[in-house]
C-alpha cells in the first residue's frame, strides 16, 4: 500500500531539467521527420502514379509491336499496370495515415520538451515564454490538423 | 524478437527488403516464360495435304485449365500457301485421314499481325483458320475457345493441323516455319510476384519493429 505510483511523463513535466527537455525535443523532431519523410514519399508515389502508368503502357505497346507477346497477354499486362497504378495511389491511404500518427507522436514529444523548458524556473523568463508560445503553436497545429483535414498554412 | 544486428547489417537488410519490393514487377515479368513444345523449324509438307489429312503437318498438344498455346507461324518461301487449323483430338480421330482438312471442325483462336505505332486493338483478329503466303507472320493465341478477341479456357487434347499448296507450276513442296509454346497457368514469375514482396515486408518489419521498440523504450527512459 505504501508503494508510490510510477510517475507518468505528465507528472514529470514540471520537474524536467534542461537535458531531459532537450532530449524530448530532439527525439520528437527525429520521429516527426522520419514519419514526415515516409508521408511525403508515399504522397509522391501516389502523385506520380499516372506518369508511371504512361511509361508502363508505352513499354507494353512497344513489346507487343515487337511481337514479344500476343494480344491477350498485352491486355493482361495492361490490366496489371492498371492494378499497380491503383495500388500506387491507394497506398497513400494506408501509409500516410500510419505516418500521420507517427508525426503526431513526434510533435507530442516536442510539445512535452517545450513544456519542460516552459515550466523550468531555472531558465530566464523570456526563454520560458517563447517555449510556452511554441508549445501552444504546436498543440494548436496538431489539434487543427486532427480535426480539420484541410487545415493548412499558406505562406505566399 | 531481438536479432542483435549491428547498424551496418540492419541497413543492408533494410535496403534488401525495399529492393525486393521495388524489383518484384521487373523480376516477375522477366521470368514470365513459356514452355517451348515445338521449336522453330523449316517444315515441309506436300500440296496433297489440301485433299488428305494424312499429308498435313500434325502436332498434338494438351491444355490444362488456364493454359494457353502460342503459335508463331510464318511463310517466307516462294509459292507456299499455308493454312492452319486447331481441332479437338476427338474430332480429329473421328475423321478419316483421307478426308480433306477443311472437313475438320476447327476451334476458334485469336491472332495478331504486328504494325508499329498502331493501336493494338486494330492489330488483333479472331478466326478458326489462318491463311498465310508471301512473308506473312501470325502470332496465334489459343485456349480452347474465345469470345470476341478474349480467350476462354477449355482444357483438353487438341491437334494443330497445317496444310497448304504450292502456287508454282512444277513444285509440290509447301514450306513454312512454325514454333509452338505453352504458357501458364503458373510459372516462376507468378510465384516470385507473391514470394518476393512478402519476403521484403518481413525483412523490413524484422528490422524496423525492434528499432521502433528501442526508440519507444529510450523515450520512456528519458
Amino acid at each position: 500500500m505504501g508503494e508510490s505510483r510510477k510517475k507518468s511523463i505528465i507528472d514529470n513535466i514540471p520537474n524536467m531539467d534542461k537535458v531531459k527537455a532537450t532530449k524530448y525535443i530532439v527525439r520528437g523532431i527525429t520521429i516527426a521527420l522520419l514519419f514526415g519523410i515516409i508521408m511525403l514519399t508515399s504522397a509522391s508515389i501516389a502523385a506520380n502514379a499516372d506518369n508511371w502508368k504512361n511509361i508502363a503502357d508505352q513499354e507494353n505497346k512497344m513489346d507487343y509491336w515487337d511481337g514479344d507477346y500476343g494480344y491477350n497477354e498485352y491486355v493482361e499486362k495492361s490490366q496489371d499496370i492498371t492494378q499497380v497504378t491503383n495500388w500506387m495511389v491507394y497506398q497513400q491511404v494506408i501509409i500516410a495515415n500510419i505516418a500521420r500518427v507517427g508525426v503526431y507522436i513526434g510533435f507530442l514529444f516536442v510539445f512535452i520538451g517545450l513544456m519542460g523548458f516552459a515550466t523550468n524556473d531555472r531558465i530566464d523568463e523570456n526563454t520560458r515564454k517563447i517555449c510556452l508560445i511554441l508549445a501552444g503553436v504546436i498543440i494548436m497545429g496538431m489539434l487543427f490538423t486532427l480535426m480539420f483535414n484541410t487545415a493548412q498554412i499558406i505562406i505566399a | 524478437m531481438n536479432l542483435d544486428l549491428d547498424k551496418k547489417m540492419s541497413a543492408i537488410l533494410l535496403l534488401i527488403g525495399v529492393a525486393l519490393l521495388l524489383i518484384t514487377p521487373v523480376i516477375g515479368s522477366a521470368l514470365d516464360k513459356t514452355i517451348l513444345i515445338y521449336p522453330k523449324t523449316e517444315e515441309e509438307i506436300d500440296e496433297d495435304s489440301m485433299d488428305e489429312i494424312k499429308e498435313a503437318y500434325i502436332k498434338e498438344f494438351k491444355l490444362i485449365k488456364n493454359q494457353r498455346l502460342i503459335i508463331k507461324i510464318s511463310v517466307k518461301y516462294q509459292n507456299s500457301s499455308v493454312h492452319l487449323r486447331i481441332v479437338g483430338k476427338g474430332n480429329f480421330e473421328a475423321t478419316d485421314d483421307k478426308d480433306a482438312p477443311t472437313t475438320l471442325a476447327a476451334k476458334n483462336f485469336v491472332y495478331s499481325e504486328y504494325a508499329i505505332g498502331e493501336d493494338p486493338q486494330n492489330l488483333v483478329s479472331s478466326d478458326n483458320e489462318v491463311d498465310l503466303e508471301n512473308d506473312a507472320f501470325f502470332y496465334i493465341e489459343f485456349m480452347g475457345d474465345r469470345t470476341g478477341t478474349s480467350l476462354i479456357s477449355v482444357p483438353g487434347d487438341y491437334v494443330i493441323v497445317v496444310y497448304g499448296e504450292n502456287l508454282g507450276l512444277d513444285d509440290d513442296d509447301v514450306l513454312f516455319d512454325i514454333e509452338a509454346m505453352l504458357d501458364g497457368p503458373y510459372d516462376a514469375g507468378d510465384i516470385l510476384k507473391i514470394i518476393l514482396p512478402i519476403t521484403g515486408i518481413i525483412l523490413i518489419a524484422l528490422i524496423l519493429v525492434p528499432k521502433l521498440n528501442e526508440l519507444i523504450k529510450s523515450v520512456r527512459e528519458i
